[in-house]
């Protein structure tokens, strides 16, 4: 019961942010004044949104934390970013890593999975693994910084356009509350698993 | 519950002011020598992040602590806006300022406690180096005792707002919201240092 009176005064308060959020992230796309800046920052934010792989994965994170609970649900959008910059250094230097696209379609079919058997390993078996997973998104994106672009400016897009899915997934798993909500959230689970084995055979085809 | 949505709408001059300005580097021509001096810290990314972790870190203390930092920040980028008038530039300010990034964003998304003395050196420290930064690239027409004043003014009202965002915005997830923000400066610190 309080946490039903909890919500609306929360809503409240994100309102105002929410507006100030899609206001920034507009001006510097807007203003021509920096071109590298201006479109690093456009296809860096994005990227991972046109990559249905990318955009399931991360939104899978999402709802799986919510069905993992407290510490995993807080401490998933705190190391995600820190691990995926990483990657992403590696990836815009260059460095060269095995089957990125194997790994990122596979991490949709994983986490999938992960979020039909509402899966609840130890803390630290899922860190390791949507870890493991964010250093090959974070390289996937890095490789593919466009030529005209400011790599930083591409990778705080990418990196915070993560975030945000990430937000996404959590907020669709606070359905995961109510039983019918967790059976959805399973559903919801196999369809992006589902997505991920098809793009796996993809892959293995081509 | 006025009182957080007040704090909300403190934070978007921070907000406003951090971002369309880290795109546009360095509008400052035509603009008097004090603001030169406030602007040249906000449009630089790797000054006006450290500050703004800074700020949220110091929020995060307990009161007195909070006290302490803030007034250290406007005396620390002075000190090292003099230090740099009077001495060559030390060979890589860089490396400090974007560390500092990754450091202050960590301590941020960690929420660590510091005991005051440690809180008030990791803020003179980054701050010293950002003074000393900007006043490194003054050029032969700017008055130091102009634009001087303006960093310190403007990095001091960056600490406010962090701090003031910080301490006014209580909900947990608010609370968890600031950490996120100290996890992406972090990160953002981290691609600076490897693609550079």
């Amino acid at each position: 019961m309080t946490q039903a009176t909890d919500r609306p005064t929360g809503g409240l308060t994100a309102a105002p942010l929410a507006a100030l959020l899609v206001l920034l992230l507009s001006s510097p796309v807007l203003a021509h004044t920096g071109q590298g800046v201006a479109s690093g920052l456009l296809s860096g934010f994005l990227h991972p949104l046109t990559g249905i792989d990318h955009l399931l994965a991360m939104v899978a994170v999402g709802i799986w934390g919510t069905q993992l609970g407290r510490p995993a649900i807080w401490l998933l959008p705190l190391t995600f970013p820190l691990v995926m910059s990483i990657g992403g250094v590696l990836g815009v230097r260059g460095a060269p890593l095995p089957a990125v696209e194997f790994a990122i379609a596979g991490s949709a079919a994983a986490l999938g999975l992960m979020i039909v058997l509402a899966a609840r390993p130890p803390i630290a078996v899922a860190a390791v693994l949507v870890g493991g997973f964010a250093i090959f998104h974070g390289h996937a994106h890095g490789t593919e910084l466009p030529g005209a672009a400011d790599p930083l400016a591409y990778g705080a897009g990418f990196v915070l356009v993560t975030g945000l899915l990430h937000a996404a997934g959590i907020a669709i798993g606070l359905v995961d509350r109510w039983p019918a909500g967790a059976l959805a959230l399973r559903g919801a689970g196999a369809v992006i698993g589902a997505v991920g084995v098809y793009l796996l055979v993809n892959l293995a085809g081509a | 519950m006025r009182k957080p949505r007040r704090a909300a709408v403190a934070c978007a001059p921070l907000l406003a002011v951090v971002w369309p300005a880290a795109a546009e580097a360095h509008p400052m021509a035509g603009v008097g020598d004090f603001y030169a001096g406030m602007l040249h810290p906000l449009t630089t990314v790797e000054h006006v992040l450290p500050l703004a972790a800074l700020g949220l870190l110091a929020g995060q203390q307990p009161r007195g602590t909070t006290l302490r930092v803030i007034p250290a920040v406007p005396v620390a980028l002075i000190a090292g806006a003099a230090l740099a008038l009077a001495l060559p530039a030390p060979p890589d300010l860089q490396a400090i300022t974007v560390g500092s990034m990754v450091a202050l964003g960590a301590l941020v998304a960690l929420a660590a406690s510091l005991p005051p003395v440690v809180a008030v050196a990791a803020a003179a420290l980054p701050a010293a180096a950002i003074g000393w930064a900007n006043a490194a690239e003054l050029g032969g027409q700017v008055a130091a005792a102009r634009f001087v004043p303006g960093v310190a003014l403007a990095g001091l009202l960056v600490v406010i707002y962090g701090a003031g965002c910080v301490r006014g915005l209580r909900a947990p997830w608010m609370r968890m919201a600031f950490r996120v923000l100290g996890s992406w400066i972090a990160a953002l610190g981290v691609m600076t240092l490897g693609l550079q």
